[in-house]
């Protein structure tokens, strides 16, 4: 049965000079896992709130927009998971949905308790919602959307702050509800990794429009194939080396499957060369302990750390392991229990919340006052950011607003930058460009990230922390060929083969 | 001093009735409003910091009040070097007269100030969204998310503006930010605070809020401990009314400072008073005297 149906939508937001959305036809049958993907900003968010009436834009629609299920049975998880809470407690929040709906007291126990078994959260229910990690709080918001037994779910980049095994529990979570409770899904998501190969259909918006849409692995083939180059950046890693060493264009999206098939080929060994400069220490932190107020335990335990001048780290753990918490004490935002900071020059912060980053009316005047009026055409240029100069900051999608937040950050005098998720909302091929700008600054850099790709092809350094404390602190192609769970998939791939491989440029066929 | 060992969560006001403990601090307001008079609100803001204290589990850091300690600064000196009442000249400042009158009046405003704060933000803590929509979101739903939104800006103002402040320090070159910076910086906030309300907003759109009549999954009983509230709460209010209309408490700062004079009526409403501050505290220690007479007893 189609639930949905889309034919030359478009949208064009009230003070927008062009369509958001232009000519969008889709359809959506019930039970179908459905994945948008595309660049920053090309109308992903716009689109999946265009489906749920309550809170469809302000702004001009036309074309066909059937939605053949009531409004009553769709619910929607927005962005943004540090702002899209109502109550102060998990049970609040979870029944809060209900209450508005008039449920008797009765039925709201039932949900309750069913969905609360789902999810196995019972030990979460009475907790303080901002005492959750951030994978717990996505659980939550789901279990809020779902307790009313919508019919359609829509989900936008669920997976933007979970770390890789979070991750995968979530989407666990999402292919249960799917398979177990027959409910019909639709999200965004540029980390496509894990669950392009679970969705029945895959379209890919490029400014508004759809360029493909169709089965994962006839668009992969259409990305690989595309005369447009950056298209290629958004295959992920395991069905891109697929598809790059198969004479027959097979494509996989398991990398245990891919390990197979290429058991009788042979690669050149990477060869990563970091230079390290060991003698000129920037920051020592010395026996930092750090808790929260009424707190019982320490989010940082008894930390040591040195950093040289112009390294690239990337800071690695689980939701909740105290990567935010270190940054915010080497930026003096918070004070630690007992320990000493010990920093050389002047420290640049870009937050997880980018919107604190801003204060003027447009990004003009942003990258103006970051810059002392020194502005750098060509990092405006790399970043793509040329075409929202003259927009107000907090009307951007939350991409843009990252890449807006960074070019300030770039632009600044601080010779220290710590970068709180930077790839955040980023889509692959501005990640990609990304890279090459960090590591072409004589800056030192330190980045807290989920995103292991990233993590390889930028950093020279990785630190894992584990309970407050640094439990792994290796150079970056040691720190991934050690570990089985915080890795790429390419080194799950090919380690047996050759340790040294860890990321899609590092595979080349010797032929 | 006495510590009262009961769990935060389990602490008087937080098992109230939502409606009580609603009606409790907004009389605690109303009485700060009607009496100016210096004992009493010294005496309001010493409870409401005591409270602020037990039902927040709050640790004073002297960091986190130097915001208030210059905006208390600025509320005093405005008042001394614009206002002109009194008769009492302590010094002549280009030509003006500063005087002892606008000087007291002044401390009057910043203890009613800060009093204010500390109530709305218990307020706010104890109750919470979900109580406060339980209380009025059934029959009015816009109003009672404007009340919640209210009640959360007096903490959230501290909580964000701390934290957007610091975030935005460290975008400075200098240490020193100019006036024009610091405009920018509050004009900033206030605008992201905006965005932040109107997300609160299309949230609340999103799950249908407004849309039906409300039910709510928890349900508030009226306790003993309610009832004993509701009769101080309501005793306290025709004490104070009594007082107003037969104007035995009377004070004022201008034309010339009065001699403080206590009489037997002062020190009964004085009393009264006392025991409206101290009665969520009275609840606590009185189960706890009822839980040990229990144990001692079985």
């Amino acid at each position: 049965m189609e639930i949905l149906e889309l034919e030359n939508f478009s949208f064009k937001y009230a003070l927008s000079q062009s369509n958001n959305l232009s000519n969008i036809s889709m359809a959506v049958n019930e039970g179908d896992i459905i994945l948008i993907f595309g660049e920053s900003g090309c109308g992903k968010s716009t689109l999946l709130k265009c489906l749920k009436e309550e809170i469809l834009p302000v702004g001009a629609l036309s074309g066909k927009r059937n939605i053949n299920v009531n409004s009553k049975d769709i619910a929607i998880v927005l962005q943004n998971i540090e702002s899209i809470f109502i109550n102060n407690k998990v049970i609040d929040e979870i029944v809060f949905q209900m209450e508005n709906r008039n449920y008797s007291k009765i039925d709201m126990q039932k949900s309750l308790a069913e969905i609360v078994n789902f999810f196995g959260i019972e030990n979460l229910l009475d907790r303080d919602i901002s005492t959750l990690s951030g994978g717990e709080k996505q659980i939550v918001s789901i279990c809020s959307a779902l307790v009313i037994k919508p019919k359609l779910l829509l989900i936008d980049e669920p997976l933007s702050q979970l770390d890789p095994i979070m991750s995968d529990n979530f989407i666990r979570i999402i292919l249960r509800i799917n398979r177990e409770l027959g409910i019909t899904i639709i999200l965004s998501e540029h980390k496509l990794d894990n669950i392009i190969n679970l969705c029945n259909k895959v379209i890919f918006l490029n400014n508004g429009s759809i360029i493909y849409n169709g089965y994962p692995k006839n668009i992969l083939t259409k990305l690989y194939n595309s005369n447009i180059e950056k298209y290629r950046y958004f295959i992920p890693s395991i069905p891109y080396i697929s598809l790059k060493v198969s004479y027959n264009k097979k494509i996989f999206f398991e990398w245990v499957e891919l390990k197979k098939y290429i058991e009788d080929k042979k690669f050149l060994p990477s060869e990563r060369i970091y230079n390290n400069i060991k003698d000129n220490l920037e920051i020592n932190l010395h026996n930092i302990y750090f808790a929260f107020e009424n707190s019982t335990h320490f989010i940082l335990n008894n930390l040591n750390l040195k950093i040289n001048k112009n390294e690239k780290i990337c800071l690695l753990g689980s939701n909740g392991s105290g990567k935010t918490t270190l940054l915010k004490i080497l930026t003096n935002i918070e004070k630690p229990f007992s320990g000493s900071v010990k920093i050389k020059y002047k420290v640049g912060y870009m937050p997880q919340d980018v919107k604190t980053i801003f204060r003027f009316k447009t990004v003009l005047e942003e990258l103006d006052f970051s810059s002392s009026k020194n502005i750098d055409m060509n990092l405006i240029k790399n970043l793509d950011i040329e075409n929202i100069l003259n927009k107000n900051p907090l009307d951007l999608s939350e991409g843009e607003m990252v890449k807006v937040a960074l070019a300030c950050m770039i632009m600044s005098k601080s010779m220290i930058l710590l970068l709180d998720e930077p790839t955040k909302g980023l889509d692959p091929v501005m990640k990609n460009e990304l890279i090459n700008i960090l590591n072409n600054l004589n800056k030192t850099i330190i980045i807290v990230t989920h995103d292991m790709e990233f993590a390889v092809d930028f950093a020279t350094r990785c630190i894992m922390l584990f309970n407050g404390s640094i439990i792994l602190d290796l150079p970056t192609d040691k720190f991934f060929s050690d570990n089985i769970y915080y890795t790429t998939y390419i080194s799950k791939c090919f380690r047996d083969y050759d340790k040294s491989i860890l990321s899609v440029s590092d595979v080349i066929l010797d032929e | 001093m006495i510590k009262i060992n009961v769990p935060l969560n389990f602490r008087s006001m937080y098992i109230m009735h939502p409606f009580i403990c609603f009606l409790y601090y907004i009389t605690y307001f109303f009485i700060i409003c009607i009496f100016n008079h210096p004992i009493i609100i010294i005496l309001s803001l010493l409870f409401s910091i005591l409270q602020y204290k037990y039902f927040l589990n709050y640790k004073f850091k002297f960091y986190k009040f130097k915001f208030y300690l210059i905006m208390c600064i600025f509320i005093l000196f405005t008042n001394i070097f614009f206002n002109r009442r009194g008769c009492t000249i302590i010094f002549y400042l280009f030509d003006k007269p500063i005087t002892f009158e606008s000087f007291l009046y002044g401390i009057y405003i910043l203890i009613f100030a800060i009093t204010t704060f500390i109530i709305f933000k218990l307020l706010d803590k104890i109750l919470g969204r979900s109580k406060i929509l339980y209380l009025f979101g059934k029959y009015f739903p816009q109003t009672s998310f404007l009340l919640s939104l209210t009640l959360s800006f007096f903490t959230v103002l501290e909580e964000k503006a701390r934290n957007y402040l610091l975030i935005q320090k460290n975008r400075e070159d200098n240490k020193k930010i100019s006036l024009k910076n610091n405009l920018d910086i509050f004009l900033g906030f206030t605008i992201l605070s905006l965005e932040d309300s109107m997300i609160s907003a299309e949230i609340l759109k999103s799950k249908d809020y407004g849309l039906f009549k409300r039910s709510s999954y928890r349900n508030y009983n009226f306790k003993i401990m309610d009832l004993f509230l509701t009769f101080v709460i309501v005793f306290i209010i025709f004490v104070c009314l009594y007082s107003k209309i037969k104007n035995i408490i009377k004070y004022s700062y201008y034309d010339s400072y009065k001699v403080l004079f206590i009489d037997k009526n002062f020190i009964l409403i004085l009393i009264c008073l006392l025991i409206f501050f101290i009665a969520p505290f009275l609840i606590d220690i009185l189960g706890i005297i009822k839980r040990s007479f229990y144990r001692w007893k079985f």
